[in-house]
């Protein structure tokens, strides 16, 4: 099944399984059904609940985690990852704020949005801004790709009763979806290579490729939980191996590497490279994004590189 | 019985709100005047204990005082009750008496003591009790606000839900986004804006172009108006418009005239001395007296009851 129908199917699961669950968003109903399809068919099974909601990113995601905090069980979808920023008072000063704050009140409710480039979207559709989200405390940050049990990590995200922020990535909507033993794992690996979103993917094929052409074990990792970040998944890989590459499609300083980075202070001899996004706005242009971005030749180079080392 | 027999401790003892209407009820028999001038006075004692206790070191941090815009929170609070879901501001703190009446785990949260009502986790600026709620960035929630009122229309219940605004909030855009979605989604939701004319130091002439009344209506939503300085009208109001949103289950907003007699914040007001005196020859609480014709025994009273909080926590 692919990435996109597996969240469809999920959505449409939870919403027949809790009467008390809404989803909100903009342009989310049919015939329409989101401008990725995510909620296709939902508002034409469960209309009352599947609610169309103006162009007011701060607003639906106070709005949602007003009806969470009275009752109800609430999904908020932000049509791109970028728009998300314009939630993001809402977010650090209010919802994150508020379980600790209020006398440890419930609020049962997921943000859920796209980030990622590879489609020519250009500088304002095709961002990664998730690691400003992840230094907020009491704010769980998650990441889903195609290796990841989408399905446990919607549920368990609605059952934590505390505010979720779910990352899709946009380039894998179109993609059938894999397991986690699909992933490339040997036992005596020469480098192992993290990521997370859609990148992962472009991981895979490296690694895959490199087996072939110069015979070097690459294992790939995807981590879920950016914030709180699995650092315990990375201090045990530790003991794998020494060289590791992070690959992310974030940009600048203060990201996901730098956290994969930190989590192997103290070990002895640890080699790694850090292979992200460009410290300027994405081009529109398919080349120059996909030469920018995350890619194959960047990777397998780095490979190349930490394999010398 | 008589208002001097009130044993404090019984009274700090019962302040869960609706058990301290009881209780004054049997004081003030059917004088629902004196019981409002006693809430007005509570708050305003309150407040100036407060400015006090920070003069003094007692606590750190800050507070927004509400001296001069109590009767608003008496007059609102008539007609809501705890299943009501109430969001205020940085200048709460009038309003969770008039919810609730905790001033004693009011005024230790504020001292930021466990004994606090959020555990000292929130102080003066982020409160919650049952359903009532503050929080220190103007206008920050008001979408929750419209949210848990969409809730309760969902619940098929007549609560409703409440959020107070001021004039300065009429700057911020998420208070238009809150808005129209309440518009949009009929939440039975009222919307109080406290005009008191003044935004930190900043005068509403160089705050607010155009009026507050044209942008509400704008939106389709029921619009009313009153002042502070007329009581009677403002009690009135508050009770047409309460009753309007519970059962229409549609949002309403209510701009009430204020002046805010304290400062924004502990000590930081510039305006003159001669506006503020203007202001204080004003205040509703003396014309309340007047009315009521009271001795000063309700002001004694009070005074007592708010020191004998006010000991315990700097003991």
């Amino acid at each position: 099944m692919r990435y996109l129908n597996l969240i469809n199917n999920t959505l449409k699961n939870l919403l027949i399984e809790n009467d008390d669950l809404f989803i909100i968003g903009e342009d989310i109903i049919d015939p329409y059904g989101g401008a990725f399809k995510v909620t296709k068919n939902l508002s034409t099974l469960f209309p009352e609940r599947v609610i169309t909601t103006p162009i007011s990113e701060a607003g639906i995601i106070g709005f949602g985690s007003g009806m969470s905090m009275n009752g109800k069980k609430v999904i908020v979808e932000i049509m791109f990852g970028d728009f998300l920023s314009l939630g993001f008072d809402q977010i650090l000063n209010n919802i994150s704020k508020f379980k600790w704050l209020y006398n440890n009140i419930k609020m049962p409710l997921i943000i859920r949005t796209p980030m990622g480039g590879y489609r020519g979207y250009g500088a304002t559709h095709s961002q990664s801004i998730e690691k400003h989200f992840c230094g907020i405390p009491n704010l769980h940050v998650l990441s889903i790709d195609r290796y990841s049990d989408i399905e446990k990590i919607y549920r368990d995200a609605i059952k934590t009763e505390a505010p979720t922020l779910i990352i899709e990535n946009k380039i894998l909507y179109s993609k059938s979806q894999k397991k986690i033993e699909d992933l490339p794992v040997h036992d005596k690996p020469d480098i192992i290579c993290v990521s997370y979103g859609g990148v992962v993917d472009i991981c895979v094929e490296s690694s895959e490729e490199i087996l072939q052409e110069e015979e070097i074990n690459v294992s790939v990792y995807n981590i879920n939980s950016l914030n709180p970040f699995e650092k315990e998944k990375i201090v045990n890989l530790g003991k794998l191996s020494k060289k590791f590459l992070f690959v992310e499609e974030g940009c600048g300083d203060w990201g996901f590497s730098e956290m994969c980075n930190s989590s192997l202070v103290g070990l002895n001899d640890i080699k790694t490279i850090t292979i992200k996004g460009p410290d300027h706005p994405i081009p529109s242009a398919k080349n120059w994004e996909n030469e920018v971005l995350p890619n194959k030749k960047r990777i397998k180079e780095a490979i190349n590189t930490l394999y010398k080392l | 019985m008589k208002l001097s027999q009130i044993n404090t401790q019984e009274f700090i003892n019962s302040t869960v709100k609706n058990q301290y209407h009881d209780y004054l009820q049997k004081i003030f028999k059917t004088n629902f005047d004196e019981k409002r001038y006693f809430e007005m006075f509570l708050i305003r004692t309150f407040e100036k204990k407060l400015l006090e206790a920070f003069n003094k070191g007692y606590i750190s941090g800050t507070t927004h005082t509400y001296i001069g815009q109590e009767c608003n929170s008496v007059a609102l609070f008539e007609h809501l009750n705890q299943d009501d879901i109430v969001w205020s501001n940085h200048r709460c703190h009038g309003h969770f008496i008039s919810y609730c009446g905790k001033i004693l785990e009011l005024m230790a949260e504020i001292f930021g003591r466990k004994e606090g009502i959020c555990k000292g986790r929130g102080g003066s600026q982020h409160l919650n009790f049952k359903n009532f709620y503050s929080n220190g960035i103007l206008g920050g929630s008001i979408p929750q606000a419209v949210g848990g009122a969409f809730s309760l229309k969902e619940n098929k219940k007549k609560n409703i839900s409440v959020v107070f605004i001021g004039d300065g909030t009429m700057g911020e855009g998420i208070l238009y986004e809150s808005l129209n979605l309440s518009s949009l989604l009929n939440c039975p939701i009222l919307f109080v804006c406290e005009n008191n004319f003044i935004a930190q130091t900043t005068l509403i002439s160089q705050n607010l172009a155009g009026s507050i009344k044209e942008r509400v209506l704008s939106f389709n939503i029921k619009y009313e108006k009153c002042d502070t300085y007329n009581f009677e009208d403002l009690l009135a109001k508050s009770k047409e418009i309460t009753q309007f949103v519970r059962d229409h289950r549609k949002p309403a907003f209510i701009e009430i005239s204020s002046l805010r007699l304290g400062p924004h914040s502990k000590s930081d007001d510039t305006r003159d001395k001669q506006t503020l005196d203007n202001m204080h020859k004003k205040d509703i609480l003396i014309k309340l007296k007047n009315k009521i014709n009271s001795s000063d025994e309700i002001e004694k009273k009070t005074i007592e009851i708010i020191n004998e909080i006010y000991s315990k926590l700097i003991k």
